[in-house]
C-alpha cells in the first residue's frame, strides 16, 4: 500500500521536478552576475570613480531557460552580456552600472511566480524584463504590482494586458497576424485554414483573433485543436489535420511541441508542399532543430529576424556572432525584444534621472528608440509601435525577409489609472 | 486488446464504407503506435520496481541518453538502425554501474529509491547540458514518407517503430518469465537470503536486471529521437505516461505493463479521436485516480 502512494506521488512529479532545475539554472545566472560585476569594475575604472552612487541598478530577467520553451533561453542568456557592455559603456544608468540578473520559469506558471519572487525580493531588482509564457505572466503579475516594480513584458503574446506597473513590448496578434494572414492568403491563393495550437491562453485568444482576420476577408477556419504543453506524439492530430481540407496551417506550438509535430506530420504527408504555414512564434532557434527539409517554404512571422537590412543590426549579430561564436544559438526575435526592452528602461530611467518607479514608469510612456530592430515607440496603450516582418524559410534553412511593415500599430487599449 | 480491434476494423473493410474505415484505421494505428512507445518505456521501470523495490525516478534519463546516443550515432555518420543496439548497449552498461554504485545501497528502502534516483535524474540531465548545451539536436528520420498497409497510407518510421518496440518488449519479458535468468531473478524477489545461500549471486544478478531495464529505456529513446527534438530534459516528458502505464497494469507481474500501456494508449486514443487532446491528458490521469481509488485489492500483492 505504501509503495501505491509513492508511486503515486512520483507520478505527480513532473511538474514539481522543473523547479530544481530553476535553481540550477539561476546558478548559471549568477556566474553571469559575477562577469557583470568585472564589467561594472572596469567601468568604475574609466569613471575613476565619480558617479553619484556605486551600487548597480539590477535589471531582471524572467525568462524560459527550460521545459517546453526552453530553447528560446540561451540566446536570451546571452543578450545580457550585451545588455551590461552597452549601457556601462555609455554611462550606466543615471551613471550607476548596470547588472543583469537572471531567473528562469522553466515553462511553469508556478515555478514562474518563485522565480518573480527571487528577482523582486533576493535579487531586489529595479525592473523586471519578461520573456515568457503568458501563464507565467498571470501569475507573476501580481508579485510586480504588490511589489510596485516596473515590469517589461517583452515576448509576443496575445495583447490585453493592462497593469499599473507593466509595459508590453512584444509582437500582439493585430500586429503580427492581421497583416500576415491576407499577405499569406494572397501570397498561397489558400482559403482554409486549421489553427493548431497548445492549451493556454496565447493560443486560445490568439486563434479568436485569426478567426476574425481570416473571415473578414472571406477565408475559412476548417479545424481547430489544441494538445496540452509537452505533447509528444501528434499521430491523431496529423491525421486530423490530414483529412481537414486546409491548405494553410497556423500552428502556435511552442519550442519542444512545435519541432515534434513538424517532424511528425511531414511523414502523415503534410508538409508545407501541401499545407503552407504561417507561424508566429517559430524563431530560428526552433526552425534549425525542424530542419530545412521541413522548414523550407514555411512564412514566419516576427517584429525581428537576425536578417533585417540595416547597418545597425547587421554589425550588432556581427558583434553577437564575434562575442559568442558561430555555434552559439543564434540572437533572434525573444533576445532582440529583452535587448530592446533594456534599452527602453535605460533611456527612461535616465530622462527620469532616477530608479524611482512612478518616475521611471511617466518616463516610458510615450518613449520612443531606435535599437537595432528599428525604431520603435511605446504607445498610449503601452504596447510598442514596431516594425514587423515576414520571412520565408529558404532550401538551405535560412530565413529571407520577403515583407516588411515599418511601423505597425498595436490595436490595444490600456488606461491603468 | 487494440489488436482485436485492428482485426475487427480489417474485416469491416472488406464490406465497403472506405473512407471511414480508412480513418478508424489510421487511428487504431495511431493507437498501436501509442501503445508501443508507452511499453517500451515503461517496461524497464515495471521491471526495476516490479523485481527489485525500485521506484527510479531517473528512467526518463535513460529515455534522453538514449536519444543522445542516437544523436551521436547520426554525427558519427552512422546509421540510425545501428544506433538502436548501440543505445542498448550503453544504457546496459550504465545502468549496470549506476546499479553498483547506488541503487545497490539503498535496496529495501523505497523512500530512499525515490530520494537517489531523482537526484540522479538531475545529475543526467545537467550532465547532458553540460556535454551537448541545451540546443535542441535532432536526429533525422531514415526512413522518410509513408507506407501502403491495411488499406491506408502511414508514416513508415511508425510501422519500425511498433516492430522493434514489441520485439524489444516480448523478449525482454520472456527473458525475464521463462530463462533460466528469470528463474533467478524470480528466486532473488521470493527469498533474496535463500537464493544468495543456494548460490545465487544476487549482486550480478541485480545489476544485470537494473541494467537491462536501462538498456530498454536506452531503446526506447533511440528509436523516439527521430520524432521530435532531442534536448536534455525530454525524460521529463515520457516519465508521466511511463508511470501511469505502470500504476494501471500493477507489477505484480511483469506482463502487467503490456496489459497497462494497451489500456492507456486505448483510453489515450479514442479520448483524442470522439474528443481532443486535452480531454485526453484529463482522462488519462482520472484513470491512474480510478484505479489507485478502487484496484486496490487486486493489486495487494503489488508491495511483494
Amino acid at each position: 500500500m505504501i509503495v501505491i502512494a509513492l508511486l503515486a506521488a512520483a507520478c505527480g512529479r513532473g511538474d514539481n521536478n522543473d523547479s530544481d532545475a530553476t535553481t540550477a539554472d539561476i546558478d548559471s545566472g549568477s556566474a553571469g552576475t559575477s562577469q557583470d560585476v568585472e564589467a561594472a569594475e572596469t567601468d568604475d575604472d574609466s569613471d575613476a570613480s565619480t558617479g553619484p552612487s556605486d551600487e548597480p541598478v539590477r535589471i531582471g530577467v524572467l525568462f524560459s531557460n527550460s521545459g517546453p520553451a526552453g530553447v528560446f533561453g540561451p540566446p536570451v542568456s546571452n543578450i545580457g552580456q550585451l545588455i551590461e557592455e552597452d549601457l556601462n559603456e555609455a554611462g550606466g544608468i543615471n551613471g550607476r552600472p548596470v547588472e543583469v540578473v537572471f531567473a528562469d520559469d522553466a515553462s511553469d506558471p508556478e515555478v514562474g511566480r518563485q522565480a518573480m519572487e527571487q528577482l523582486l525580493d533576493s535579487d531586489n531588482v529595479d525592473v523586471v524584463l519578461g520573456t515568457h509564457s503568458s501563464a507565467t505572466r498571470a501569475a507573476a503579475k501580481p508579485l510586480a504590482e504588490a511589489a510596485n516594480v516596473p515590469y517589461i513584458y517583452a515576448a509576443l503574446y496575445e495583447g490585453g494586458e493592462c497593469s499599473a506597473v507593466m509595459f508590453n513590448t512584444g509582437e500582439v496578434p493585430s500586429q503580427q497576424l492581421a497583416p500576415a494572414i491576407p499577405w499569406v492568403m494572397q501570397e498561397t491563393a489558400g482559403q482554409k485554414w486549421f489553427l493548431l495550437g497548445n492549451d493556454y491562453q496565447w493560443p486560445r485568444r490568439s486563434f479568436e483573433l485569426a478567426r476574425e482576420y481570416i473571415e473578414s476577408i472571406g477565408g475559412e477556419v476548417v479545424g481547430e485543436e489544441y494538445v496540452p504543453l509537452g505533447t509528444q506524439d501528434f499521430a491523431s492530430v496529423s491525421q486530423q489535420i490530414a483529412s481537414s481540407g486546409a491548405d494553410l496551417l497556423f500552428p502556435a506550438l511552442v519550442g519542444g511541441d512545435a519541432v515534434a509535430f513538424e517532424t511528425q506530420a511531414v511523414d502523415f504527408g503534410i508538409g508545407q508542399d501541401t499545407i503552407a504555414r504561417l507561424a508566429n512564434i517559430y524563431e530560428e532557434n526552433v526552425l534549425a532543430a525542424m530542419g530545412p527539409e521541413i522548414t523550407a517554404g514555411m512564412y514566419v512571422t516576427l517584429g525581428y529576424f537576425k536578417e533585417v537590412e540595416s547597418e545597425a543590426n547587421m554589425a550588432f549579430v556581427e558583434r553577437y556572432i564575434e562575442t559568442f561564436g558561430e555555434e552559439a544559438a543564434p540572437h533572434a526575435t525573444f533576445s532582440s525584444h529583452i535587448y530592446d526592452a533594456a534599452l527602453l528602461y535605460a533611456s527612461a530611467a535616465n530622462d527620469a534621472g532616477t530608479t524611482e518607479t512612478g518616475a521611471v514608469i511617466a518616463a516610458l510612456e510615450g518613449r520612443s528608440i531606435t535599437t537595432p530592430t528599428g525604431d520603435l515607440t511605446i504607445t498610449d496603450s503601452r504596447h510598442l509601435l514596431q516594425p514587423i516582418h515576414i520571412a520565408e524559410v529558404q532550401a538551405d534553412g535560412s530565413q529571407k525577409i520577403v515583407q516588411s511593415f515599418p511601423a505597425v500599430e498595436p490595436d490595444e487599449t490600456c488606461d491603468p489609472s | 486488446m487494440v489488436g482485436r480491434r485492428a482485426d475487427h476494423r480489417l474485416r469491416s473493410k472488406r464490406k465497403g464504407s472506405v473512407f471511414v474505415v480508412d480513418a478508424l484505421t489510421s487511428e487504431i494505428l495511431n493507437g498501436v503506435g501509442s501503445f508501443a512507445t508507452l511499453a517500451i518505456v515503461a517496461l524497464g521501470l515495471g521491471i526495476v520496481f516490479g523485481l527489485m523495490g525500485v521506484i527510479n525516478l531517473a528512467h526518463g534519463e535513460f529515455v534522453m541518453v538514449g536519444a543522445y546516443v542516437a544523436f551521436m550515432v547520426q554525427e558519427a555518420g552512422r546509421s540510425h538502425w545501428l544506433a538502436i543496439p548501440i543505445a542498448a548497449i550503453v544504457l546496459l552498461l550504465l545502468g549496470g554501474m549506476i546499479e553498483l554504485a547506488l541503487i545497490r545501497r539503498i535496496y529495501q528502502r523505497p523512500e530512499l529509491t525515490i530520494l537517489a534516483t531523482f537526484g540522479l535524474s538531475i545529475v543526467l540531465r545537467q550532465l547532458a547540458e553540460l556535454i551537448f548545451t541545451k540546443d535542441f539536436r535532432s536526429v533525422v528520420n531514415p526512413v522518410p514518407g509513408a507506407t501502403p498497409a491495411l488499406g491506408v497510407l502511414y508514416p513508415t518510421y511508425r510501422f519500425v517503430l511498433i516492430a522493434v518496440a514489441v520485439t524489444v518488449v516480448v523478449v525482454t519479458l520472456l527473458t525475464f518469465t521463462r530463462s533460466q535468468f528469470g528463474l533467478t531473478v524470480q528466486a532473488i524477489v521470493a527469498d533474496r537470503e535463500l537464493a544468495e545461500s543456494a548460490g545465487i549471486r544476487t549482486s550480478v544478478v541485480n545489476s544485470l536486471a537494473f541494467g537491462i531495464g536501462a538498456a530498454t529505456a536506452g531503446v526506447a529513446g533511440a528509436l523516439v529521437a527521430p520524432l521530435g527534438a532531442v534536448e536534455p530534459q525530454i525524460g521529463l516528458t515520457y516519465l508521466p505516461g511511463a508511470f501511469l502505464v505502470v500504476i494501471v497494469g500493477g507489477v505484480s507481474r511483469l506482463w502487467g505493463v503490456v496489459l497497462g500501456a494497451g489500456i492507456v494508449a486505448a483510453v489515450q486514443t479514442g479520448a483524442i479521436h470522439f474528443a481532443d487532446a486535452v480531454l485526453a491528458q484529463i482522462v488519462s490521469l482520472l484513470l491512474a485516480v480510478v484505479v489507485l481509488q478502487f484496484g486496490r485489492s487486486s493489486r495487494s500483492g503489488l508491495v511483494a
